[in-house]
């Protein structure tokens, strides 16, 4: 075999490799006669037909407005047709592989790879004009647009796409190019638009300034570096500049001396810069120390930057140019006396069982654990199978001689190179280098190979390397049930044998294909499978089947999704009332949820819900009472709504509420006239309230009048104007009350009622009116009255209260302490 | 964020919710820079205040507060906070508010944070009202938060109206709650749930637990969880509370942990009410906050005895080192001796209020005498009617009379609904038929189910004294809830061996669900004879602090080898459960 050294070029202090990475899969293609864009990360190559270009193509006709997709190696995935009614003025890829399209009216739509419109976004302004773009620019996750009256948008997240305006200078004048600074290298951490014109000026514009730097040659190409740090831009007169992206440093001034501009710059390995001119087929390679190396083609060329190197596109051929590593050159470069170098050889001898290899090895002990870990690097970055195992099997090799070398470094990467090895096939034909599948990891890889529906081959590698698989099992049953050759009960069947016992499983998503696929009963028994209902009841509403979704929501107690539901059936035009409740019978929880919003939302129907749902047709009368108490409507309203009360209470026979109401009712009118006839405030008082106030305004006739109307009992009515006399101190009334009429209360109240309002003389008046000896002794102790005291326990005969009595008195009063 | 505690140390640690809570309110703030002006529902300015405290609010540069109310107000600061509780009516308030800001300022940023969680059904009104676009909507969960050292509310959600509205949508929230409390605390092992609201609680729980759990919450630290729906016993929040911190919450109310005192209570002068703080962190409460009233005075008689011994000790100290010993017992025995004269001052005005001869003795003996044996004192609640009491009062009476005898005779029920109404006025029909929803209020109609509740569970007892029962928290009458979750660790078959009692006098159900298997726990259950079982106690619906004194009471016992947190919704007592039942007035 011969040494990988051969193929690589020294250049700038550094060795480089082109290696030929496909030979194209696709006939009759020519890149010239198209504009292309394609995925980072050996993604997809997108071919839109260029119509500047004159061309003749036989089946132009049938591939109007179509996108081509293909493959790194040239095979079609598929023909995504854009639509006919708008121009596409810039198109790119986001990183899991959805094409990004820039119309020409603004709007920016992004495409699965089988052409489903995935996302929509248009500019939308207040005065419906419609803006022109005139220059647009698309990154993995965001679009910059400069429309024909200078307008610049920008969006910048396109999972969430938001429209934000930069204001734009007044002299942009005509432009030669536009470039952006995606957010995350920004200082700012918002997009910055690099924008040169005619004039020689170059705009740096971001969301609240605009930076202007005139130059003395105009410039033809902005190209900003994959790590944002760099600018390379190309003049009128063929000098390529290279600066840092804040300005403050120049590193790089190259004369070309061509008036010819390029038709593409690109970067390798962020600092060397490679220049595309397109009519002689030649890509130039510039070094930051101004060597640079030329390479012919005879065919046009497209260069896609990558994070480790430059893909390069030709009619035939896809190849990868990049730099070789340290580690590469130390073991395979000529006259490398690195110990990595010889391990390799070592393993190399024993593979002839020869014992020289052992010598060597045992020859420096101290150096083999990083020659290990350098023969494990570099196999990552070579291509060959062979030349991959021959890398490991040093490394293994070596390892042998170690009782501590930590063994996952080696198994880890052995998995990840089976993994690459299957995915750089021609038949994925996504060439990644090592680099590039770590920073892109192991997620995005699954999601852009079951986007390309590569399900078989997503589902080992995550049995392969033991990660979640759920993902990868609900897109191939989302692509199952599309299929219309095999029936319900088939597909269902295949899935459920497949996906029946993953954990983490989502059913809903399953089930919600088939819905927009039409078949609803596949769909319905698919959503039995789904364990979260709030995956089910949305899915169901759409589906029309509120009964079964309001099933779902309440088996989960949620009320959001409870009022999902309600909320649908109460706005859906086609569904009325009747199957409104019928639907909601018995369902308890959906029915006070309902009640709760309709209290807020909508009283005429709370009230047909009470009559139709609710048990007990009193509660609509109730429901009736409380909505008169509210403080917001008027004293005819209140006595209106009271008044319908009484009908819901005659219904439900419950003659309690009725003859309370009633009663109420008569209380405001008879209120009503107080106020009028008094002028004092008595709407809200109660009846007890009422019958006070009168009797405080020595209405007695009135007083008694309430009595009758209302059938106050005698006792409670004593105590009403009991209290009343007292506040308004009427002590002589009370005496005359109580003298001519028997209490039927007793007279301790009347005690107590003058004790608390500190007329102990009138509350003596009463004491002998009590009954309860024990009480008049209370009360007359209470007073400081120890002799009547004494001579009420003296003529009950009660020693214990006598002396009870004595013990209280002050000793200056000559209480007996016997009977 | 599982922690690795030991069982014990959970209860030291129920503090780190609190944080938790914290934090999230700081990622809040940190959404914007600059000022900050916070605009609370008026429902939670109240429950905020447990986890936000003024030091916070600065330090989030939150400068002003206001309340969400009818009326306008309009500040210069434009990064605003809206923080709410899922109502459906305040969302107009807020669109007003939003609209007429945007009029005065259109650079303003907006939040709407849901506490504690979002809800569709406002954000549907929220567009519907045209602000959607306006605002960023975020929550802020704030969940279960420590009210003292072994209690945990959640301050946001007072679940009292929603037993009368039969309303459930909270019911996912609380859920939620103690699913976020497993994160910290881990699994638990069991779950005993008593009660509609707690079945469907347990439900969620268990679903959430079979589906997605990580590893780390495998290592249980609370061994049983009991869910306890409130509506099985309303009778006990209405009897009065008799430990000492229950009746001051009965007296003065107790708010968040605080009590607020007239100064003359602690013999102070001025206007100005006083804020004392009553918790565990004082020494001398958490001694005597579940003590009966009336063993009080002897248990303070002695403790002073005790501080003064130790004061003397100063002169009986003759050494240096003596000395020294001194000194360092002085920080503690000061802080208590402080202690002790608040709650001397404080027990003796409860003592006068409750002491002989006093209106509240005599109404606690008719409580106990209808407790104890059924007695009717008609004529004392008529009396009460006639004499304009507290309708609160009138009411908790009336309907700890309504239950003991199994319903009122028609007569005497038309008759009480009648005089209430025209004493206390028209509205209180809709209070009255509250009550009967509750089941608090009801006409005679089968048998009187409370009397076999009293026997096979012994809810009265008068021997509380001798037996420590947990009875002594009402002076005789023992907390039903209490006495059904007691049953639980005093009968091997716990609810099964009142299977007829729960079901058919209760008219309730409940159930128990294994959540780790039997094997795994013997492994995970260390040394069962050294430690305590953990078990936390939720009261779906509320709490009394009576029955939170009989719990811990149950834990203290010779044989006991159970130690409980209580989480509760809200904390309850009789007059709060029967304003609950007031009629909701539209303002």
């Amino acid at each position: 075999m011969e040494n990988p050294s051969v193929h690589w070029n020294q250049f700038d202090r550094y060795y480089y490799q082109k290696r030929l990475v496909f030979h194209m899969g696709w006939n009759e293609i020519n890149l010239d006669h198209y504009l292309i864009e394609s995925a980072p990360f050996g993604g997809l190559i997108a071919l839109l037909r260029d119509d500047q270009k004159i061309i003749n193509i036989k089946n132009i006709q049938t591939n109007k407005n179509c996108i081509f997709i293909y493959t790194c190696s040239g095979k079609l995935i598929s023909k995504l047709d854009y639509g006919d009614k708008q121009r596409v003025k810039a198109f790119g890829w986001t990183l899991d592989e959805k094409l990004i399209i820039v119309y020409d009216d603004c709007e920016i739509v992004v495409f699965d790879i089988f052409g489903e419109k995935i996302k929509t976004k248009c500019i939308t302004s207040r005065d419906s004009t419609v803006h022109l773009v005139y220059k647009a620019k698309v990154w993995h996750n965001g679009a910059v647009i400069l429309t024909k009256k200078n307008r610049l948008f920008i969006v910048e997240n396109l999972s969430q796409p938001r429209f934000e305006e930069y204001s734009v200078p007044e002299n942009l004048g005509i432009v030669s190019d536009l470039e952006i600074l995606q957010p995350k290298f920004s200082l700012t951490g918002h997009t910055e638009v690099f924008i040169s014109n005619l004039a020689k000026n170059l705009f740096i514009i971001d969301n609240d300034q605009t930076l202007e730097i005139e130059f003395e040659e105009m410039i033809t190409n902005l190209k900003v570096s994959p790590t944002g740090r760099l600018l390379a831009y190309y003049t009128e007169t063929g000098n390529l500049h290279v600066i840092s992206t804040d300005f403050k440093s120049h590193f790089l001034e190259f004369q070309m001396n061509s008036k010819i501009k390029p038709k593409q710059i690109a970067w390798c390995s962020s600092d060397t810069v490679l220049l595309n001119f397109e009519k002689k087929n030649t890509l130039l390679m510039v070094a930051p120390s101004q060597s640079f190396l030329k390479y012919e083609y005879d065919e046009p060329l497209y260069l896609m930057t990558e994070e480790d190197g430059i893909r390069i596109l030709t009619n035939s051929c896809c190849e990868f140019l990049s730099k070789v590593p340290e580690v590469v050159v130390n073991i395979f470069g000529i006259g490398s006396t690195s110990f990595s170098s010889l391990l390799y050889d070592a393993s190399q001898s024993y593979e002839k069982e020869s014992s020289k290899g052992d010598e060597v090895i045992r020859s420096k002990m101290d150096l083999l654990p990083k020659a290990i870990t350098d023969c494990i690097t570099a196999s990552s970055w070579v291509f060959q199978r062979d030349l991959q195992k021959k890398l490991l099997n040093a490394a293994a090799i070596g390892k042998s001689y170690l009782d501590n070398f930590v063994h996952d470094i080696f198994a880890d990467m052995c998995k990840d190179l089976r993994v690459l090895n299957e995915v750089r096939g021609w038949e994925i034909g996504m060439p990644l280098t090592y680099r590039q599948f770590e920073k892109i990891g192991i997620d995005l890889l699954i999601e852009r190979l079951i986007n390309r529906k590569h399900h078989y081959v997503a589902l080992k590698i995550c049995e392969y390397l033991r990660i979640r698989k759920d993902r990868v099992l609900v897109r191939w049953a989302c692509e199952k049930v599309k299929s219309e050759t095999e029936s319900d009960e088939q597909i269902l069947k295949s899935i459920i044998s497949k996906l029946g016992k993953e954990e983490n499983v989502s059913f809903a998503s399953i089930a919600s294909v088939a819905y927009s696929e039409s078949k609803n009963d596949l769909a319905i028994k698919l959503l039995d499978y789904e364990k979260s209902a709030s995956e089910q009841v949305p899915l169901l509403i759409n589906m029309k089947n509120p009964g079964l979704a309001l099933i779902k929501a309440i088996e989960c107690a949620n009320p959001d999704l409870i009022y999902l539901v309600l909320l649908y059936l109460l706005n859906t035009l086609d569904i009325n009332e009747n199957s409104l409740f019928q639907i909601l019978s018995h369902k308890d929880m959906a029915i006070n949820l309902l009640i709760k919003y309709c209290k807020h939302k909508n009283k005429d129907l709370l009230y047909r819900l009470y009559s139709q749902l609710k048990r007990e047709p009193k509660e609509v009368g109730l429901l009736k009472i409380t909505e008169s108490l509210s403080d917001k409507i008027n004293l005819e309203m209140k006595l209106k709504i009271r008044n319908e009360s009484l009908i819901a209470f005659g219904v439900s026979k419950n003659n309690f509420l009725k003859k309370i109401t009633e009663d109420n009712i008569k209380l405001v009118k008879l209120q009503q006239d107080y106020q009028q006839r008094l002028e004092l405030v008595f709407i809200g008082l109660s009846i007890n309230q009422t019958t006070a106030k009168l009797l405080e305004l020595d209405l007695e006739k009135e007083a008694k009048k309430m009595k009758k109307t209302f059938k106050i009992p005698n006792d409670r009515y004593w105590w009403i104007k009991l209290r009343a006399l007292a506040k308004k101190h009427r002590w002589k009334k009370m005496y005359a009350w109580a003298k001519n009429e028997k209490s039927p209360i007793g007279y301790e109240p009347f005690v107590e009622i003058c004790i608390k309002n500190r007329v102990g003389n009138e509350a003596l008046n009463y004491i002998p009116l009590v009954k309860d000896p024990y009480n008049q002794v209370k009360f007359y102790l209470r007073l400081n009255k120890f002799e009547q005291a004494a001579d009420i326990a003296i003529k009950e005969k009660n020693q214990n209260l006598l002396q009870h009595v004595k013990s209280l008195a002050p000793k200056n009063l000559n209480i007996p302490s016997h009977i | 964020m599982a922690l690795n505690l030991s069982e014990t140390q959970v209860l030291d640690n129920i503090q780190i919710l609190l944080e938790d809570i914290q934090n999230e309110f700081v990622k809040i703030c940190n959404l914007v820079k600059g000022d900050i002006a916070l605009i609370l529902d008026p429902e939670l300015s109240l429950p905020l205040s447990l986890c936000v405290d003024p030091p916070l609010l600065k330090k989030c540069r939150v400068t002003k507060l206001y309340e969400l109310k009818d009326q306008d107000f309009q500040t210069t600061i434009t990064k605003l906070f809206f923080y709410l509780k899922p109502r459906l009516e305040m969302m107009s308030l807020v669109a007003d508010y939003i609209r007429s800001q945007e009029k005065v300022s259109s650079s303003c940023e907006i939040f709407i944070v849901f506490v504690p969680r979002r809800s569709m059904i406002c954000e549907k009104e929220l567009e519907k009202l045209g602000v959607l676009g306006a605002a960023s909507l975020i929550e802020f969960q704030m969940d279960l938060l420590p009210l003292d050292g072994d209690i945990l509310t959640l301050p946001n959600l007072s679940f009292t109206r929603e037993l009368i509205d039969n309303d459930t949508s909270q019911l996912l929230n609380i859920a939620k709650s103690l699913i976020k409390f497993q994160v910290f605390f881990g699994k638990f092992q069991t779950i005993d749930w008593i009660g509609e609201y707690s079945g469907i609680v347990s439900d969620i729980l268990q679903k959430t637990i079979t589906s997605s759990f990580s590893k780390k919450m495998e290592n249980s630290k609370v061994d049983q969880l009991i869910i306890f729906d409130r509506r099985v016993d309303l009778l006990s929040p209405l009897v009065t509370q008799l430990t000492y911190e229950g009746l001051i919450d009965e007296i003065h109310g107790l708010q968040n942990g605080n009590v607020l005192l007239n100064p003359e209570v602690l013999g102070q002068r001025g206007n100005k009410k006083i804020r004392i703080p009553l918790n565990s962190t004082d020494p001398i409460y958490s001694l005597i906050r579940d003590k009966n009233m009336s063993t009080m005075g002897e248990f303070l008689k002695r403790t002073i005895k005790n501080i003064a011994e130790k004061y003397g000790s100063r002169t009986s100290a003759k050494t240096l080192g003596e000395l020294k010993d001194f000194v360092k017992m002085l920080p503690p025995l000061q802080k208590k001796h402080h202690s002790l004269g608040t709650h001397l001052s404080i027990y003796q005005d409860l003592v006068r209020i409750t002491g002989g001869g006093s209106v509240l003795k005599k109404r606690i003996e008719i409580e106990l005498g209808m407790l104890a044996d059924g007695e009717k004192h008609f004529d004392y609640l008529k009396e009460l009617i006639y004499r304009e009491e507290d309708i609160n009062i009138v009411l908790r009476l009336l309907c700890i009379q309504s239950i003991v005898i199994g319903g009122l005779k028609n007569k005497q029920f038309d008759f009480f609904r009648r005089e209430i109404v025209h004493t206390y006025g028209f509205e209180h029909v809709v209070t009255l038929t509250n009550l009967e929803k509750l089941g608090l209020l009801k006409k005679k109609e089968g048998g009187n189910t409370f009397n076999s509740l009293r026997k096979n569970l012994k809810l009265f007892d008068d021997n509380f004294f001798k037996t420590n029962d947990i009875s002594l928290v009402h002076s005789g009458y023992a907390p039903l809830s209490i006495r059904l979750i007691q049953k639980l660790f005093d009968n091997k078959n716990g609810w099964k061996s009142i299977d007829d009692l729960i079901k058919n006098n209760l008219g309730t159900n409940y159930g128990s669900i294994e959540l780790v298997p039997k094997e795994k726990k013997s492994q995970n259950s260390k040394i069962q004879n050294f430690t305590k079982k953990l078990c936390l106690v939720f009261f779906i619906g509320g709490v009394t602090y009576a029955e939170i004194s009989a719990l811990r009471i149950l834990s203290q016992r010779e044989n006991s080898n159970v130690e409980f947190i209580i989480a509760t919704t809200n904390m309850l007592n009789g007059n709060q459960l029967i304003r609950t039942s007031f009629p909701e007035k539209e303002k």
